[in-house]
């Protein structure tokens, strides 16, 4: 059933697809209640899921002639651009977040500062190229998965950007050396508003957080068990909007699993 | 298409004829999705399958040609019955009128083809 729902939500429009899902559910509620063989003819004479699909989008064509028969529906995007895709949007979001962190908290070393800043100037094309193959690999209703996919990865590298400069970050030290001839040279050092622990936490979760609920989502996102972003609403709705997605309001579905309250 | 390969067509007809073929069963009396199945089944060419009468159902339904309503089963739980509304009875009325004309017409095709097959 769940395959059943994301299918069905993907290809139908909403009402369709609550009807279908609802129908079949029902169905399986009144007759699936017998042992596995009798479970086993049920399924088969409801057939799978694409083609419920493919039949309510009135286009199926005999399952006893598969000769002629034509898939209509894209199956489920092929892994490899979508993890490629995600994978370039999440390397280079992470890198774009290290290398403005690495920038704000002005690391000592030259080395983790070229790094840092190498990270920066790959991340733009690396999401670039994530939203390139996104366009290129998805249906038209899995795009809308991806933008929202895309702007909460997104999100966290504006937050990195807008930062807040928190007071007593960067180490201030002055210095010099006192004396004269046939004195003793006093060398000194004064440094203060160093970066102590609290500086460095504040400004690693500010950035890290969004970035780690922006990976979660993500992934939970192409994940059977979600529902799509038109039955999204409710206890979620704050996540989401910390995560730069726009939340939507939700009709009525029969079961509502994820709390999404009937419209007004 | 293989010649004597008539599957493929008889399955696209069936696709065309087999919504009006459940209005006109529901114009006797409501019945339940499995039960049409039931009695599609008597006819071989009409055979089909759950898969194929919920989307057509819902989309009846959408349609406004039929409705719903739960009543209580003797045999488990309740069960969702679907009778025609009077936009499905003019439907079937009109489609009847048409499907007369459709059959004389590929009826004298096919019978003036064997005709000349024979000479």
């Amino acid at each position: 059933m769940a395959e059943l729902t994301r299918k069905a939500h993907d290809q139908l429009p909403p009402d369709q697809a609550r009807e279908l899902v609802a129908d079949i559910d029902e169905h399986l509620a009144t007759f699936g209640r017998g042992d596995d063989a009798d479970l086993d003819e049920i399924f088969r004479r409801l057939g799978t899921p694409d083609d419920l699909v493919l039949e309510a989008l009135g286009a199926r064509e005999s399952a006893q002639n598969p000769d002629s028969r034509t898939s209509r529906i894209r199956n489920a995007r092929t892994i490899t651009p979508e993890v490629v895709a995600l994978s370039l949007l999440y390397l280079g979001a992470a890198g774009a977040d290290y290398g403005s962190v690495a920038i704000y908290l002005r690391f000592g070393s030259t080395p983790t500062l070229f790094i840092a800043g190498l990270l920066g100037l790959l991340a733009l094309p690396m999401i670039v190229a994530g939203s390139v193959l996104i366009w290129l690999s998805s249906t038209p209703k899995q795009v809308e998965k991806w933008v929202a996919v895309t702007s909460a990865i997104l999100f966290p590298l504006v937050l990195a950007f807008v930062a807040p400069k928190l007071p007593g970050r960067f180490e201030s030290c002055y210095g010099g050396s006192s004396g004269g001839p046939g004195q003793p040279t006093i060398s000194y050092n004064f440094c203060r508003n160093g970066p102590n622990w609290v500086t460095h936490t504040v400004e690693w979760t500010w950035v890290l957080l969004p970035l780690a609920l922006a990976v979660a989502l993500g992934a939970l996102e192409f994940s059977d068990d979600w529902p799509p972003r038109s039955h999204r609403r409710g206890r979620f709705a704050p996540l989401w909007g910390v995560a730069g997605v726009p939340v939507r309001s939700c009709p009525s579905p029969p079961r509502a699993r994820w709390g999404c309250r009937p419209a007004r | 298409m293989e010649p004597g390969d008539a599957k493929a067509p008889l399955t696209q007809l069936r696709r065309g004829v087999i919504e009006f073929c459940v209005l006109s069963l529901l114009e006797q009396e409501p019945m339940y999705a499995v039960d049409l199945v039931r009695r599609l089944a008597e006819v071989d060419a009409l055979t089909t399958t759950e898969g194929t009468i919920y989307p057509l159902l819902s989309r009846l339904r959408r349609d406004g040609a039929v409705t719903t309503e739960w009543q209580e089963s003797v045999s488990g739980p309740p069960r969702r019955y679907y009778s025609i509304t009077s936009a499905g009875q003019n439907a079937i009325e009109g489609f009847r009128g048409e499907w007369v004309l459709f059959v004389e017409g590929v009826d004298q095709f096919l019978r003036s083809g064997g005709r000349r097959a024979e000479h």
